[in-house]
């Protein structure tokens, strides 16, 4: 039967990256499950978890020897906040109602619009 | 009676079909947005009020099974009015549940940026909040707790006058509710069918109106030259000529000057 989940989906994920962008040295398996804030994950979940942010090009592995193998995050804490700011904005691009934004709600159509509108201005166009 | 009801039905239908082409977005409609919009809305609120009205007389006909209807013609109001009000219950069904994604996004949205946010201030009416990004953007988060944020990049190439418009035109989404409306118009073009090009065009017309009412109202508070430098100022940062149009747009009508302006206090960053 399986045990009850300690974390939600993707948590561990998160709180492992969070672990390795706080700290500029890469770091063992087990130092990250060590610094790890909540429920204490289990080495080989850590491990697993590790395996998944590396194919994601989140986390980049250095192999010191055989036996010993550590792992930093691939962009700095600078990085990482002005990608996810690209990434909500591209999310928010879908639903145009999560973001009323400054710049970038008008489309081509809307453009040429205005173009014209300008072109041609009004009566009350000499102002 | 029974006209009555045939009557809103007609009609109703005649503005579902006839308001799309008749309210296309026009020139006019770029000099004075605020017309446009209101004409747009009153234009599918009278739709709605007729359609609902057509319901509710043939619901009242049914169950008074009127003695001038012939027994087919009571038959048909009795199917006609009781599947009507189950495809309202479905409707509303649909509305709840298409609303709530969107207000999830608006959470998810100021979470997404917590962490990057480097100053938060409580204004009055929004939060002002500064997160560190290269993009020069700023946006509005409404809710219950309405925030307002900015980048560090924007503020960096901004003057502090300009920065001032940007926040007005934010301010404006906010203090006129164009969440709401674009909320609104995103539901109704959920709900209508894709062969239909009336909610398309409903909700594209309600985006570029609420940009053009905000862009008026941050001019009339901060200055029309203010607003037109930083669209020009982030249209060559960013490539968006749109910014440029809209900087041009302003010269199509007289502004408050300098003296005559008021800019409301919390926009004063």
């Amino acid at each position: 039967m399986a045990g009850k989940r300690t974390r939600g989906p993707g948590e561990l994920e998160d709180e492992i990256m969070r672990v390795l962008r706080s700290h500029s040295d890469e770091l063992s398996a087990k130092e990250i499950q060590r610094l790890a804030t909540g429920h204490p994950p289990a080495y080989t979940t850590v491990m697993t978890a590790l395996d998944r942010l590396e194919q994601k090009s989140l986390v980049v592995r250095v192999t010191i020897s055989e036996r010993k193998v550590r792992f930093r995050a691939a962009h700095s804490e600078d990085e990482h906040a002005s990608r996810a700011m690209v990434s909500a904005l591209d999310d928010a691009s879908d639903r145009e109602s999560a973001l009323l934004q400054f710049a970038g709600n008008l489309d081509a159509r809307d453009a040429e619009l205005l173009r014209k509108a300008i072109a041609k201005p009004g009566p009350r166009g000499s102002g | 009676m029974w006209w009555v009801c045939v009557g809103c039905v007609l009609t109703a239908s005649g503005l579902f079909f006839i308001a799309p082409s008749a309210l296309t977005l026009r020139q006019w409609q770029v000099r004075l947005p605020r017309v446009g919009l209101a004409l747009w809305w009153a234009v599918m609120a009278i739709g709605c009020v007729l359609a609902l009205s057509a319901i509710i007389v043939s619901v009242a006909i049914s169950l008074g099974a009127s003695e001038a209807l012939t027994r087919p013609q009571r038959v048909v109001f009795t199917i006609v009015s009781w599947s009507s009000l189950g495809a309202i219950g479905a409707l509303i069904a649909w509305v709840s549940v298409s609303v709530e994604p969107v207000a999830n996004a608006h959470r998810k949205t100021v979470k997404r940026f917590a962490h990057t946010v480097v100053s938060r201030e409580d204004r009055g009416p929004f939060i002002f909040a500064r997160f560190a990004s290269n993009e020069p953007v700023a946006f509005a988060v409404p809710g219950r707790s309405p925030e307002i944020m900015v980048s560090t990049a924007l503020e960096s190439v901004l003057t502090t006058a300009q920065l001032r418009a940007v926040v007005a035109h934010e301010y404006a989404h906010l203090r006129y509710r164009h969440g709401w409306i674009l909320r609104a118009a995103e539901v109704n073009a959920s709900c209508l069918p894709r062969s239909s090009s009336a909610g398309q065009e409903l909700r594209r017309a309600t985006l570029m109106l609420i940009e053009l009412i905000a862009d008026d109202v941050a001019a009339k508070q901060a200055g029309a030259a203010n607003l037109g430098n930083a669209l020009v100022r982030l249209s060559r940062l960013t490539g968006d000529a749109s910014m440029e149009l809209r900087a041009e747009r302003m010269m199509l009508r007289r502004w408050p000057t300098r003296f005559h302006r008021s800019l409301p206090e919390p926009v004063r960053v």
